[in-house]
């Protein structure tokens, strides 16, 4: 659990008395916090935050935090919960969707009991949800479609929007949904399938792709999504409830994604698939991409993901 | 009955004047097929404004929206109609893609037949073919004279078929148009990934050519066509070059026993000394250039076709056809309804 406030000169004015909680600094949660960091003069506070601990427990802990922010900061009149937290991915089965969707309603249980101590300070949640685990099956997906979640993340994240919306009225609410979300090449957090084949395309190693090479995603930098979740934290929100998709509009198959890859790596990266059950294509049109999402061209953001890598590779040699 | 979606890619650079009533033409045949239960739908248009000339863009921003399956894609400058059509293909989601003209020369109206052409033998790529003349006159003989110079140069069959009304599997069309290039002829990259082709006859009619006595396709863009088409394919002039060289080495080879055996038998015969000698040096050096010279370049051919992505393999799946197949049987065997 990340505290984020800002710099004392800023804090000194009623604006700048103005705190974020951000749970997982995964991918996107990462780039989230960097851009905040950029955007906002702030210093940070990392509070101890494990990740099996109950429902209860965990409001207690934001609880905590929350105060600790207030002592910090002196009375807040502003705080943003960003969820970008979570280890269930697409294969997640229930056991490990129901785990994570019973930390997050601790949250949001904090999130009620703070919003309705009286304090005065307004209150917002940014949700980080799934439009790839939501629209699962859909193709060009526009404004009527409705989710239809075909397995358990997909729940999971319709339950974390379902158990967030309950808090309208008091608390201001962003959901957002990105497509397929695509970071830099790391060893820790889960990758996708770009930064996969950047890494074994450079290290000369096989990567197997469960699916298809016909398979079409939409695939957004964690870059971009990061930038956009940042701003929309630092604008002023009202009560009310907003679900971006954040999606580029534009499908890239399996095989164009590689071509994009061994371009930007100037060699030949090899693959080897693996039929699958996520084959299917999931597609999203552009009337339903969020108005003020910029999702750069994919060749940009493989080209950067690539030079980071080689970067990062050269450095470390 | 699960849908297949149908994807329509329609290049933009100068058809302000048709895009209302194309646009208007594929709505209704969109309807029509909702109301016909076809086991297909038009999921989106995708009209590729390729830096218009005229005021394209401003009908493209009216027609999206009014119709929710169209989506516009804007791209920077003038890149040409080939690649503004991979732009299409590649912002496209559908089991199937049909490449349009602007100027209503295709008709949207014909789609279930090449579909139903697709359908019959499992197709993956099915172009329109004039039923009658397109052009006036000398125009389609020239065209058909172009077509035979390039299929004898590029070596591909398919060729004297290549036009612009065109139905592709979404997976071949989307992999071919990923790996297209900048100098790739799209019709040549679909040859990498299937053989499996056909054509279907209709009746096309270049309106804007027989009202203004304009084509897009000037002598400057054949010329261009012919050139990206050679450089795209594997040319059979190489082979050709090579076949040349050997037969001048062979010449020589034989030249040079006459020589050998006039001089050895009757070498007062020879008027001029030393000619011969230098006809078959020439020729013999000459054939060994112009070998070398085609297998050097079948080997950049072959670096520059795996650099432009020419596949080892490709798979596809073509279960879905059958779905189509029984549509097309039970419509054709239903009766024609009175009236």
């Amino acid at each position: 659990m990340r505290l984020r406030f800002p710099t004392a000169d800023v804090a000194a004015t009623d604006e700048g008395r103005f705190v974020t909680v951000q749970f997982g600094l995964g991918t996107i949660g990462r780039c989230i916090d960097s851009s905040l960091a950029s955007l906002m003069p702030s210093t940070m506070v990392d509070l101890d935050d494990e990740w099996g601990i109950s429902a209860a427990a965990r409001t207690n802990r934001v609880s905590e935090a929350l105060a600790v922010a207030q002592r910090k900061a002196g009375p807040l009149s502003r705080v943003s919960v960003i969820w970008s937290a979570g280890v269930a991915g697409f294969d997640s089965d229930y056991a490990e969707t129901a785990a994570e969707l019973d930390a997050f309603r601790g949250v949001v249980e904090a999130v009620r009991q703070f919003a309705d101590s009286g304090t005065g300070c307004a209150v917002a949640v940014h949700l980080l949800s799934s439009a790839g685990g939501l629209y699962e099956g859909q193709t060009r997906v526009e404004p009527g479609n409705a989710p239809d979640p075909q397995r358990p993340y997909g729940q999971l994240k319709l339950a974390q929007e379902a158990a967030v919306r309950e808090l309208v009225g008091g608390v201001g609410i962003d959901v957002y949904r990105p497509s397929s979300v695509f970071g830099s090449v790391s060893t820790k957090s889960r990758q996708g399938l770009v930064p996969t084949l950047v890494r074994n395309g450079l290290l000369g190693r096989v990567t197997t792709l469960s699916g298809a090479i016909g398979t079409q995603r939409d695939y957004v930098s964690a870059r971009m999504v990061g930038r956009h979740i940042a701003r929309r934290v630092l604008s002023e929100s009202g009560v009310d409830l907003t679900i971006s998709h954040l999606v580029a509009a534009r499908p890239h198959t399996v095989g164009e994604v590689l071509r994009i890859v061994e371009r930007a790596l100037r060699r030949r990266v090899l693959l080897a698939v693996a039929p699958a059950e996520n084959a299917a294509p999931i597609t999203f049109s552009e009337s339903i991409r969020a108005a003020d999402f910029a999702a750069e061209d994919l060749r940009v953001g493989i080209e950067q993901v690539a030079s980071e890598y080689l970067g990062r590779s050269s450095l470390a040699a | 009955m699960s849908t297949l979606t149908i994807t329509v890619v329609v290049p933009v650079y100068s058809g302000a004047a048709y895009l209302e009533r194309l646009a208007e033409t594929i709505d209704a045949e969109r309807a029509a097929w909702e109301d016909g239960a076809t086991p297909f739908r038009l999921e989106q248009a995708v009209f590729v404004a390729d830096s218009p000339v005229d005021d394209s863009p401003e009908v493209l921003e009216r027609l999206s929206r009014q119709y929710a399956w169209l989506d516009v894609v804007t791209l920077a400058r003038n890149f040409g109609q080939h690649p503004a059509t991979i732009a299409g293909i590649l912002h496209s989601s559908g089991d199937w893609i049909v490449t349009l003209d602007e100027d209503l020369q295709h008709r949207p109206e014909d789609i279930p037949k090449l579909l139903r052409r697709a359908a019959e033998t499992s197709l993956d790529v099915v172009y329109a073919q004039p039923d009658a003349s397109v052009h006036r006159g000398y125009r389609d003989l020239a065209s058909r004279v172009y077509k035979r110079l390039v299929m004898s140069a590029t070596g591909i069959p398919q060729v004297g078929w290549f036009n612009s009304f065109r139905l592709m599997r979404g997976s071949v069309a989307r992999a071919a148009a990923a790996v297209s290039g900048h100098e790739t002829y799209f019709d040549v990259a679909l040859t990498w990934f299937t053989d499996r082709y056909g054509t279907e006859r209709l009746p096309l009619v270049d309106e804007r050519y027989r009202s203004s006595g304009r084509s897009g396709y000037g002598f400057r863009s054949l010329v261009s066509h012919a050139r990206r088409m050679i450089v795209s394919s594997q040319p059979k002039v190489l082979r050709l070059g090579a076949l040349i060289g050997l037969l001048a080495m062979l010449i020589a080879f034989g030249l040079t026993v006459v020589a050998i055996f006039t001089r050895a038998v009757d070498a007062e015969s020879v008027a001029v000394r030393g000619w011969l000698s230098l006809f078959v040096g020439i020729v013999f050096f000459g054939g060994v250039i112009s070998l070398l010279l085609a297998v050097v370049l079948e080997y950049l051919t072959n670096v520059v076709q795996h650099t432009q992505g020419k596949p080892t393999f490709f798979a596809v799946d073509r279960s879905n056809d059958e779905m189509l197949r029984e549509y097309f049987s039970k419509r054709d065997a239903a009766p024609i309804p009175d009236g």
